[in-house]
């Protein structure tokens, strides 16, 4: 990240409108025959303004918003080798010309009558792109594939469960932890042919280490919700793998949550940094889990190094690092037909998607993330194809505290420890940025875009922005020489679904229990999707 | 839950789980009530709008079956049944929505009228909602729709935890 930024931010720069299109999020309720998320737009930097260069609408079958989970998002695109590349919500991956805006390929990948949609950001590794799919909602079959950049053409596609045949489980798997040895285990681990509608997809975030030719990315929880319905680990499900880039053969695995019982996706970013762990440098990986832990693993092989909570836990009570294995608190285990309160964190995580941020200067990780608890109650629910597949009754909550559902703090690796953190009345679900002039960037849901300082967290500086921000801070160094960040404005994602889908909060279970918690985003913001460039000072 | 609705509740999931390895046609052929099922949806004839050129009030047809189910406790039960099994509940939760748009408010994009919901469920529509035309029998449609209407009645949500 260039620049020193300490001073303050000049006015904005550049602004776009996107229609209802916010964060890569599209609120299309009700609208008959619109288009479904999302178009990519192209900005001429180097001119006043940042004038439209090219617009690209991948037009995919709008029937896809009725297999969408947690709204209508995209969670970005990205750029390689002349290319822009990004998915669907109908399951296709696209590469287009970045000079042109033109279509160079597009691939099909998942089919929507499956439940299958695409939201995740792809990432561009060597001469391949990766990407995966989304649907643990909805009884899918959850799968990463690496795809040949010049011509789409699918390279491998390993899936998260079944046969060792399919997940690519051969000679090279060497996982550090006993319990992932043995043949078949995303077949055995599962009560007799759940693993077909098992879930564990892949939509978050994935990361490539060039040295040792790795990817990592983490798969979705499994399904359906209702865990009493699939006794077992349901490998390979909430957890992480590494793989080999050029063949997908996996190397390693770590379940983070076996036998899923709350919705902990295993998805949240893994932060590949380099550190000294107790005198001796390790190739480290770090990860803020949904289930509550701030996870340390050497990136190599799979052993946990660390794993502290960073947030309210009921859940569980902590992970044995000899055996790698989650401990499970016995009272908040989910059980059919029982409501069972307060449990912590909630079913989106205690934190969820919205990627942190690590300094190399501070050394520190700035997450934003969430304070949520929820009741719980399993029902009976069977799997039809297309349909979704979740078998839970859940109302969310603010976690312990004044009321607030959102946090955004910095974290010392090394030590397991918060430095400094700052509550948020709604869940942070924007992602950090931090810049080598020590000033981090997060927004609200509230639509307040924010510079704090890296140390102490202090607020350096904050602009209103138009609606709710769920979208990622990002920033350049431009042609003129100066320093720019921008934002997208735009509420919705399944926090903002209550805005975004103009959703009713007489029923708390709405949105998949996300409305209980929500119920007071309608009184201070509105749909609506903008961009913001500012320069900075 | 009463043994009666859960056997219900269970012979309706083996349907489905049967029907999902079907084409459609397969299906409707094995949709074990199909011999009763009830009047087809060609009695009913539904308007989306309240516009008509000429200055008129569109054309529409009220169906017959639609008004029986309509405000039947028994037939809105087996609807709330069918609501949960076929997971509607998914979508549109206990009526505040998420995938799908909410029930319990007083919007209807597509008409409230029990022959539009039953018309909604049928054929689907262009965002994301199914089609359920040969997967369910038509009663159990009409039954669906009776329960959907109830929600909009201001009552509270049925089966919310507190």
């Amino acid at each position: 990240m260039p620049g020193a930024n300490t001073g303050p931010i000049e006015k904005v720069k550049a602004t776009l409108r996107l229609g209802e299109q916010g964060a890569g999020s599209s609120a299309a309720r009700g609208r008959p025959l619109r288009t479904a998320c999302c178009t990519l737009y192209a900005l001429d930097l180097s001119q006043s303004g940042a004038p439209l260069k090219w617009t690209f609408d991948p037009a995919p079958e709008p029937a896809s918003q009725g297999v969408a989970c947690c709204d209508v998002v995209n969670r970005g695109a990205a750029y390689a080798n002349g290319k822009v590349f990004f998915n669907t919500l109908d399951g296709d991956t696209v590469a287009v010309d970045a000079e042109t805006g033109k279509q160079v390929w597009r691939t099909k990948l998942g089919d929507i009558r499956l439940g299958e949609t695409i939201t995740m950001a792809p990432l561009p590794a060597k001469d391949k792109v990766i990407v995966g799919n989304s649907g643990g909602e909805m009884g899918v079959r959850g799968w990463a594939a690496a795809l040949d950049q010049a011509t789409g053409r699918v390279v491998w596609k390993a899936t998260n469960t079944g046969p060792d045949k399919d997940v690519l489980i051969g000679s090279e798997f060497k996982p550090f932890y006993a319990q992932y040895k043995g043949k078949d285990l995303g077949v055995s681990t599962w009560p007799a042919d759940m693993w077909r509608q098992g879930g564990g997809s892949v939509w978050g975030w994935v990361s490539y280490d060039p040295d040792l030719n790795l990817v990592y990315y983490g798969v979705s929880n499994p399904g359906p919700w209702n865990s009493s319905l699939r006794p077992g680990d349901n490998l390979w499900t909430a957890g992480i793998f590494a793989r080999d880039l050029d063949t997908g053969a996996a190397r390693w695995f770590y379940q983070w949550s076996p036998h899923d019982v709350s919705d902990y996706d295993g998805v949240n970013e893994n932060v590949l940094v380099d550190l000294m762990w107790k005198g001796q440098p390790r190739k480290a990986l770090v990860h803020p889990d949904r289930n509550g832990y701030m996870y340390v693993l050497d990136r190599t092989n799979g052993e946990v190094l660390s794993a502290a909570p960073y947030a309210p836990i009921t859940s569980t009570k902590g992970v044995d690092l000899a055996s790698g294995r989650l401990i499970y608190n016995e009272d908040k285990r989910p059980e059919q037909g029982k409501t069972i309160t307060d449990i912590c964190p909630a079913a989106p995580g205690a934190k969820d998607w919205q990627p942190s941020s690590f300094s190399h200067k501070s050394g520190l990780l700035y997450v934003p993330h969430n304070n949520l608890c929820m009741d719980l109650t399993e029902v009976e629910v069977g799997y039809i194809a297309g349909t979704p597949y979740v078998g839970t009754d859940v109302k969310m909550k603010a976690g312990p505290g004044d009321g607030h559902r959102g946090e955004f703090m910095a974290w010392d690796i090394g030590h397991s420890r918060k430095i400094w953190s700052i509550n948020e009345r709604f869940p942070v679900w924007s992602g950090a940025l931090a810049t080598a002039g020590d000033v981090v960037f997060y927004g609200t849901m509230e639509g307040w875009f924010k510079a704090v300082d890296a140390s102490t967290g202090k607020l350096l500086w904050r602009f209103k922005t138009s609606s709710g921000i769920i979208g990622q801070p990002t920033t350049w160094k431009g042609s003129d020489g100066k320093q720019y960040v921008a934002i997208l404005s735009g509420v919705g994602g399944w926090s903002g679904a209550i805005v975004a889908g103009d959703l009713d909060k007489r029923d708390g279970t709405a949105a998949l229990g996300f409305v209980n918690a929500m119920k007071d985003l309608p009184d201070v913001t509105t749909k609506g999707g903008t961009l913001y460039v500012f320069t900075l000072g | 839950m009463s043994t009666h609705r859960l056997a219900l509740l269970f012979s309706l999931m083996a349907f489905a789980l049967s029907a999902c390895d079907g084409s459609d046609r397969q299906v409707k052929k094995q949709t074990p009530s199909s011999e009763t099922a009830a009047p087809s949806s060609s009695d009913s004839e539904v308007a989306l709008v309240p516009l008509a050129p000429g200055g008129k009030v569109p054309l529409q047809t009220a169906s017959a079956e639609g008004a029986r189910i309509e405000g039947d406790p028994e037939q809105i039960e087996a609807g709330k049944q069918l609501f949960m099994a076929m997971n509607c509940v998914g979508c549109h939760f206990h009526g505040g929505g998420g995938m799908g748009p909410p029930l319990m408010d007083t919007k209807w994009i597509y008409g409230s009228s029990i022959d539009n919901i039953a018309a909604t469920i049928r054929e689907g529509r262009p965002n994301g909602m199914p089609s359920f035309r040969g997967f369910l029998p038509d009663e159990q449609i009409w039954q669906i729709a009776a329960y959907v209407k109830t929600l909009s009645a201001g009552a509270p949500p049925p089966f919310a935890t507190q």
